[in-house]
């Protein structure tokens, strides 16, 4: 830690732990939403710093439309590409920025603690580690200009709503605050209505409860292109999170022209297909499966194109994803978004290797200030616990809704609750709970409703407000050290349980006249599997292979001496494999077996034909 | 395997120093020639013989020399090979840039052993270009449509199913090396051409307890022995051997990927669609050409050619879509016209009729470009003896020797030989050239190449067109005028298929008033010529933006409108033309 600090102080990016000042509105370019996030510049002296290590190599995966690279950190000992490795993926979604820090935190742990921790660089003897902290990097420089508005997409012009013009018709900063966030107009059609425990936060009007709805919401902006829509084509582009071939989204915002178009996606897809050695990935994204792992069955898993983890794999993830929550510490998680077009779903089901992803942060349960309410018919305990929470250690997530029959083992978090059983309005829960994590920590979150004049409404009351972009998915800069060291504790503990391969036992068996009997056990000493079934359906991993390498003057009875090996199971799976070998008879010499997947690794064992207890040779 | 691979990416620039002309013989003018193709063209080419990558680049060459104010040519890029994709345009461009009209794609032999799919593209521009003010209908398709002709989706695989041993059924991959069977080693256990000629056939070997014996009337086939006879021989595959020492042979060639399984629409991994290769255009040729369509949106209709089974295909290529009712009425009238002109030929639809395919060039022209396409699967059995073909695998083989037999001479195989095979010991082989089998001979592949330019020149005539039927103004009162304009439709396909209408692929069509000091008060526009259903447009009236103009249909626009004549009325659609008309004082 004490490395870290005086880096800090060093580079001047980190500065010491922030009390959020939440930008007055006058606009200072280059200014970041949340102090002591790295922008483009910082983050790239960043890199440069870290590749000072002897176990790093800094390169550039692409340059992007906004004319950054998509850098990428090497670390390893050695020859890196040769060992198996782990990817780990940042700020796929750029306005979760904590993504990038994270992952630049990780790097920077990885490397300080190499070079004082024989541990770390044992690790590194076996592991490399490639780290893409910040694979869409245009994007993520939102955070750092503007009137802030969190964009996901590049810089490539698109035209969104399909009307033949790109670009054309962004929000606008309407009362000049620095932010961009919503309008709600006046409506007695509108499906919006107040929330009426906080007048500040809008809910939809429902129809169960006989309420009427008062507002309709847009987001902040004129409509520039007179087609009666409000910042309906922004600036760009396409979204690196959505621009995966799995599930993707054809023809939807951001999902760009095509799959795996654009200069970043086709750089971070081709380098992953490049590198056979990687065994898994790890993702910073809102798509968690590690505080909410994946569920296996139903139809997306008996289907043939598969969308949900098979049951092969849920255990593994499972159990990693406990070991996840149990360093991490975080209660009631989010719901986890499904993806669609999404990397880290792309990484396990199309690309076939373990792939685990969380948002590493979020905001935490705010117990309210008085816990009942007079307004409300019918309000349970907001935290009571619901029957069928199916993980334990989901403790009280009361934050969302409960989660529902989901066959494709997922759902997507942005639906409305809908559930009965429950008779609790929890409408606005998520925001009511996000206004006083705000209040308790100080940050200027919500812009408070402010009417305006509105050249498109004019006969409206319109006002300007809501929830100010960014501060939801990206803690304040002083939980960055705490929440790396708990990733970083993470990562150790992935590394322990990737697949271990051993040659268990090799046994060698006189037959008579120069003919061997050479028998080898292989077994996978490693908690995961060598292979995970999506992988071996996907094919995309390479198998373990055996071959069995003579000396000269030695030969095989049959003709081939290598082999493919079944995947083996963690914790002793194991598979014997047998040669008949010829050797001469005077001088029988010694065999060499190797066993290898670029993705578990490879060992070797010197095979001597000698018959150490000499049976008794038959001779005619 | 390195070696030669190497020398092959190597070897198109010499095979083009090397080629020869394509046929260069002054022919003797008769005045009494058959109808039918140009008797004395000014390019001179053959029909009836196929062409390797230098020689279609000398006659695309060769056509725009001869043809340059109809004939452009340009290469999109280079194969993975260096070789060029030739991308002919042929519009007459006096008449109008190649992008102000509708236009039609042809694409050749993306599976480059379904080889003529080039011929039949290069004769369909070299028909367009050398009949070109001979008969007035290709006049007219010349001066109104614009062709982009692309007659090598996958030049390098095109040479080496040629100049390297293959079998008519391959390469179906590019060159792009690709680890089938997850090893480590990339494409090095292909199929070996055992005994040098040129031909991967197929290997068997005698054995007393084998299943398979020679066919009684074509001994060079092999045939199941009766369940209680004795057979001769066990069959061993396609020609090779295990040249990586792993137990399997050729279980690693050529690619393996299906340039035709990567297309952007549904696209699928390769454990659901074999073939898939990273993901969609990740094969570069592709790409190439999916940008140049997606930057030429006026292109309304395509056709792929490929090969064999005698099929017009059309999509959807998945279950999982349904062509838009209206759109599919469009594709019927087309390709029951095509069973018509290819005679043999079945019109049917790819999922429900053949197999699904994943990520296939016509879904993607569809689904995402809006294009009306077909796929020919050319060349069918029927063309043997002219009538449908037994059934049967064995049926199917059979009819292929008697026509091997009686009109080939048996020039079609190679008799089965012996060779040392390294695993195997001593075995034989033989089989069906490369050049027969999926392909006609000589004398059918001129018959095929027009009958299919045939179909798609009746598809190209059937893109949309549109005019501006009439324009009446009358006044209205209080100085008002009210203009109607007539916007029709020639042709059978809409401007803008149902599923562009619907994904909103390309832009609306616009009809457009305007005038010196025009006001436009009001703007409508129906679909019914009284104006019984009508639909305002209150946003800029004077450019009246239309979803599509059915096929063979019109649509009817009405202003409101203060000033003085002239006006101007004039349409503009992506994939349907213009038209203007003015409406004099």
């Amino acid at each position: 830690m004490q490395r870290h600090i005086s880096r800090r102080n060093l580079f001047g990016l980190l500065g010491t732990a922030v009390g959020l000042s939440l930008l007055p509105s006058a606009a200072v370019a280059g200014k970041p939403v949340i102090e002591g996030y790295a922008d483009y510049d910082a983050y790239r002296l960043q890199l440069e710093s870290i590749a000072q290590s002897e176990f790093v190599s800094l390169s550039s995966l692409a340059r992007t439309r906004g004319k950054r690279e998509v850098y990428l950190l090497t670390i390893g000992r050695g020859k890196p590409d040769a060992r198996p490795a782990l990817l780990v993926v940042g700020s796929v979604d750029p306005p979760h920025l904590l993504g990038s820090e994270l992952a630049v935190r990780l790097a920077r742990r990885l490397t300080e603690q190499a070079k004082t921790d024989k541990a770390v660089r044992k690790m590194l003897d076996r592991v490399t580690f490639y780290v893409i902290p910040r694979p869409a990097p245009d994007a993520c420089e939102a955070f750092f200009r503007r009137p802030y508005l969190e964009r996901s997409e590049n810089e490539r012009p698109t035209d969104d709503d399909r009307d033949g013009e790109p670009d054309e018709d962004g929000p606008d900063d309407l009362n000049g605050d620095g932010w961009i966030t919503t309008i709600r107009v006046a409506d007695p059609t509108g499906p919006h209505m107040p929330h009426p425990r906080d007048a500040r936060v809008l809910i939809e009007a429902d129809p169960k409860r006989d309420e009427t709805g008062r507002y309709r919401v847009h987001v902040e902006g004129r409509d520039n292109d007179e087609d009666d829509e409000q910042g309906e084509d922004p600036a760009g582009g396409v979204a690196f999170n959505r621009n995966f071939t799995f599930r993707y989204g054809s023809f939807e915002r951001g999902a760009g022209p095509h799959q795996v178009s654009e200069v970043e996606t086709r750089a971070v897809a081709d380098f992953a297909f490049s590198r056979p050695n990687i065994a898994a990935v790890l993702t910073f994204t809102p798509e968690d499966n590690l505080m909410r792992p994946w569920k296996p069955g139903g139809s997306g898993e008996s289907k043939r194109i598969k969308t949900a983890v098979l049951s092969g794999d849920a255990p593994y993830f499972d159990f990693v994803a406990e070991q996840y929550r149990e360093i991490h510490g975080g209660k009631d998680p989010p719901e986890s978004p499904q993806g669609q077009g999404s990397f880290s779903e792309w990484a396990y089901f199309h690309y076939g290797r373990w792939s685990f992803a969380c948002r590493g942060w979020w905001i935490p349960q705010v117990k309210p200030e008085e816990e009942e309410d007079e307004a409300k018919p019918s309000n349970d305990k907001p935290s009571q616990k619901k029957p069928g929470e199916e993980k334990p250690s989901d403790d009280g997530s009361a934050e969302k809704k409960s989660p529902e029959d989901k066959p494709s083992g997922r759902k997507s978090g942005e639906k409305k609750p809908t559930k009965e059983k429950s008779k609790e309005d929890k409408r606005g829960a998520d925001d009511l709970n996000a206004l006083r994590w705000f209040a308790r920590e100080k940050i200027d979150g919500f812009a408070d409703w402010q009417a305006i004049q509105h050249p498109d409404f004019a006969e409206r009351k319109v006002e300007v407000g809501g929830f100010r972009p960014f501060l939801r998915c990206n803690p304040p800069a002083d939980r960055l050290e705490p929440l790396a060291e708990k990733h970083w504790q993470f990562v150790r503990r992935l590394v322990k349980l990737l697949p271990r391969v051993a040659i268990q036992e090799t046994k060698v068996e006189p037959l008579g006249e120069g003919v061997w009997r050479v028998t080898a056990v292989v077994v996978n000493r490693g908690y995961l599997p060598t292979m995970s079934q999506m992988g071996r359906t996907t094919r995309e991993p390479q198998p373990l292979q055996a071959q069995l390498e003579l000396p000269k003057g030695t030969s095989l009875v049959t003709w081939h001496p290598r082999v493919q090996l079944p995947p083996l199971p963690g914790r002793g799976g194991k598979v014997e494999q047998t040669w008949w070998v010829r050797a001469p008879r005077a001088k029988p010499g010694t065999l060499r077996l190797r066993v290898w997947s670029p993705s578990v690794g490879r060992v070797v064992k010197k095979i001597e034909l000698a018959e150490t207890k000499k049976a008794k040779e038959e001779t005619p | 395997m390195n070696l030669l691979t190497t020398i092959f990416r190597l070897a198109p620039a010499a095979l083009v120093a090397l080629a020869t002309a394509v046929v260069a013989a002054a022919e003797v003018k008769s005045p009494y020639q058959p109808v039918g193709a140009p008797a004395d063209p000014k390019v001179p080419a053959r029909w009836n013989r196929y062409h390797d990558y230098a020689e279609v680049t000398k006659l695309l060459k060769a056509l725009v020399e001869a043809h340059p104010k109809r004939a452009r040519l340009q290469s999109l890029g280079r194969s993975y090979g260096g070789r060029e994709m030739w991308l002919l345009t042929v519009t007459n461009s006096q008449k109008g840039d190649d992008r102000s009209k509708p236009a039609f794609w042809i694409g050749g032999a993306i599976h480059a052993n379904e080889i003529q799919g080039t011929e039949v593209t290069l004769y369909t521009a070299w028909y367009l270009l050398e009949m070109y003010g001979r008969t007035p209908f290709i006049t007219r398709l010349v001066d109104q449509r614009t062709f982009y002709l692309l007659p090598m989706m996958s030049p390098d695989s095109r040479d080496a199913h040629m100049h390297r041993p293959n079998s008519t059924s391959s390469p179906r991959a590019g060159q792009r090396p690709v680890d089938d069977d997850r090893d480590g080693l990339v494409n090095e256990d292909g199929p070996d051409d055992l005994d040098g000629d040129g031909h991967i056939t197929q290997m068997r070997v005698r054995d007393p307890n084998g299943r398979w014996k020679p066919h009684p009337k074509y001994p060079h086939m092999l045939v199941r022995a009766e369940a209680d006879e004795r057979g001769q021989y066990r069959r061993l595959g396609s020609e090779g051997f295990d040249n990586d020492g792993d137990g399997r042979i050729n279980e690693d060639g050529d690619g393996y990927y299906d340039p035709n399984r990567d297309w952007a629409w549904r696209w699928q991994p390769r454990y659901i669609q074999r073939g898939a290769y990273r993901y969609p255009f990740s094969i570069l040729e592709n790409r190439m050409v999916a940008d140049f369509v997606t930057d030429h949106p006026n292109i309304a209709g395509a056709q792929h050619y490929h090969n064999s089974g005698g099929m017009i295909l059309r999509g959807p290529g998945t279950k999982l879509d349904r062509y838009e009712p209206s759109d599919v009425a469009v594709l019927d009238a087309i390709g029951r016209k095509g069973e018509r002109i290819l005679p043999g030929y079945r019109y049917i639809e790819v999922a429900r009729d053949l197999y699904e395919t994943y990520g296939d060039e016509g879904d993607w022209n569809y689904m995402m470009r809006g294009t009306l396409w077909f796929c020919n699967e050319l060349f069918t059995r029927e063309n043997y003896f002219r009538r449908p073909p037994p059934g049967g695998s064995s049926g199917r083989s059979e009819v292929r020797e008697e026509f091997d037999k009686y009109l080939l001479f048996g020039q079609g195989s190679v008799p089965w030989k012996e060779v040392d095979h390294p695993q195997y010991g001593k075995i034989e082989v033989g089989g069906f050239k490369k050049q027969w089998g999926r392909q006609p001979p000589s004398f059918l592949l001129e018959e095929e190449c027009h009958r299919n330019m045939a179909f798609t020149l009746y598809h190209a005539d059937q893109l949309p067109q549109v005019e501006i039927q009439s324009v009446e103004a009358k006044p209205a009162g209080d100085g008002l005028v009210e203009v109607t304009a007539a916007v029709a439709n020639l042709k059978l396909t809409p401007t803008r298929a149902a599923i562009d209408v619907k994904n909103k692929i390309t832009p609306p069509d616009l009809v457009t008033i305007s005038g010196k000091e025009l006001k436009v008060v009001l703007g409508l526009q129906s679909r019914d010529p009284s104006f019984r259903y009508i639909k305002e447009q209150k946003r800029r009236p004077e450019k009246m933006r239309i979803d599509t103009i059915p096929g063979m249909g019109a649509v009817h626009v009405r202003w409101l409108v203060r000033g003085q004549r002239p006006y101007t009325v004039s349409v503009r659609s992506v994939k349907g033309g213009s038209d203007r008309r003015e409406v004099r004082p």
